[in-house]
């Protein structure tokens, strides 16, 4: 029950957190009208997830190993650019802000934006999804399993779900401020998250070798125990990553950190100094 | 009007848990029927237990073309099967929780190959097993 539990959990987590965070950051921006279309992104999203799970298992049983990994890089990929540029934009945003207004922004947003906003709702679900339900599949057919496991599974998604509600529900209240903050420097991790495994399923299908272990922390924090589950589902933590998964993971992190902290969104700087003459 | 609407509700919401308990617990009950005491293997399908932290067999002579395995997880812990020749991974199962058994046929080359479960470096603890494809 428990391995069903963690394996749901891990795999529901990430999508939970941005879609929390974007519903959040609507409300947040005065486009609460544009929830229930993110509410359809991501029904959307889970009911292409189940068909194509389900074609998948009564036709070839699973992806072969080459289109699963790969589509898993791309939809990696697409997510690590959509967010990075949510991340910058809302950068911009609080920067048009002043540090002065705290709540009820209505800020200038465009229906392109809010259809990028949606369509991240969209890949962050369906990129688990797929996997989700190939994984569930096989667990809801009872082969050699028992009622536990299910319902492990079923909470395991119940948990990422209820998650996803108190990130959006925390996020309404917090000041602005304080939102773009957390949650920009929240995301820059699940992006380099991202970009570490659209290498490890790159390697996985072979677009190039993925080998060796740069540092194994399998004794202390596995990667599927209890605490190591969530920071997977959440940062794409791995207790063992390649050399090369570590370097993609460092390669995104540094940079758009220090841009983001040195450059904080939400703080007026000083004003230029007169010039003098 | 509302209240029988409420009313109406609060029915659901007690009902769906019960019946979706239900739903499942037929689900379970008919087939542990049918489970029996082996899940009979066909032939040509090599089957391999997967426990913490071992395959067994350890050792898997097969002809080279399409070998089907079926994994069985008869640990308390989730494992998954990842068939390596070299560093590159040829083909993988995962999800494997404890109890389920998986299938996957594999079209494998003659040549030498390595099965391990990566899954928090299980492989370290000896969750490995060599694969010999002969030429067909």
């Amino acid at each position: 029950m428990l391995a069903t539990f963690f394996l749901m959990l891990r795999e529901g987590l990430e999508a939970a957190l941005i879609v929390g965070i974007v519903a959040a950051y609507l409300v947040k921006i005065g486009r609460r009208d544009a929830l229930p279309k993110v509410a359809l992104g991501v029904a959307t999203a889970i009911g292409l997830s189940i068909a194509i799970g389900v074609v998948v298992t009564l036709t070839i049983e699973r992806l072969p190993v080459v289109v699963q990994d790969g589509l898993e890089g791309v939809a990696a990929l697409l997510a690590v650019g959509v967010l990075t540029w949510m991340l910058f934009w809302m950068r911009r945003q609080g920067r048009a802000l002043k540090g002065e207004l705290e709540h009820d922004v209505d800020l200038a947003i465009t229906e392109g934006t809010t259809l990028a906003l949606i369509g991240l709702a969209f890949v962050a679900v369906i990129r688990e999804g797929v996997e989700t339900v190939l994984f569930m599949i096989p667990i809801l057919s009872f082969n050699g399993t028992g009622l536990d496991t299910v319902l492990g599974g079923v909470l395991g998604l119940v948990i990422a779900a209820a998650f996803g509600w108190a990130i959006f529900v925390a996020g309404v209240r917090v000041n602005l401020r304080r939102f773009f903050t957390v949650t920009g420097t929240v995301l820059i991790f699940v992006s380099a998250g991202l970009v570490a495994f659209a290498i490890a399923e790159f390697g996985e299908a072979g677009l190039f070798v993925n080998a060796g272990v740069a540092f194994d922390l399998n004794a202390v924090l596995p990667d599927r125990g209890a605490l190591g589950s969530v920071l997977r589902g959440l940062f794409g933590y791995r207790s063992a990553p390649t050399p090369l998964e570590l370097l993609g993971y460092v390669a995104y992190l540094l940079p758009v950190l220090v841009l983001f902290i040195t450059d904080r969104p939400l703080i007026r700087r000083p004003a230029p100094p007169a010039v003098a003459g | 009007m509302s209240v029988a609407a409420r009313l109406g509700r609060r029915l659901i919401v007690a009902v769906a848990p019960v019946a979706l308990v239900a739903v499942l617990a037929a689900c379970g009950g008919g087939n542990a029927a049918s489970q029996g005491p082996a899940t009979p293997v066909p032939s040509g399908t090599i089957a391999v237990e997967a426990r913490e932290y071992a395959f067994t067999p350890a050792t898997i002579t097969v002809p080279a073309g399409a070998v089907t395995f079926s994994i069985r997880n008869v640990g308390s812990q989730e494992h998954e099967f990842e068939i390596f020749k070299g560093d590159q991974v040829v083909d993988e199962v995962e999800g494997i929780v404890p109890g389920l058994t998986k299938d996957a046929t594999v079209n494998l080359a003659a040549g030498d190959y390595t099965f391990v479960c990566k899954l928090n470096g299980h492989d370290q603890l000896g969750m490995k097993g060599t694969l010999t494809v002969t030429g067909g």
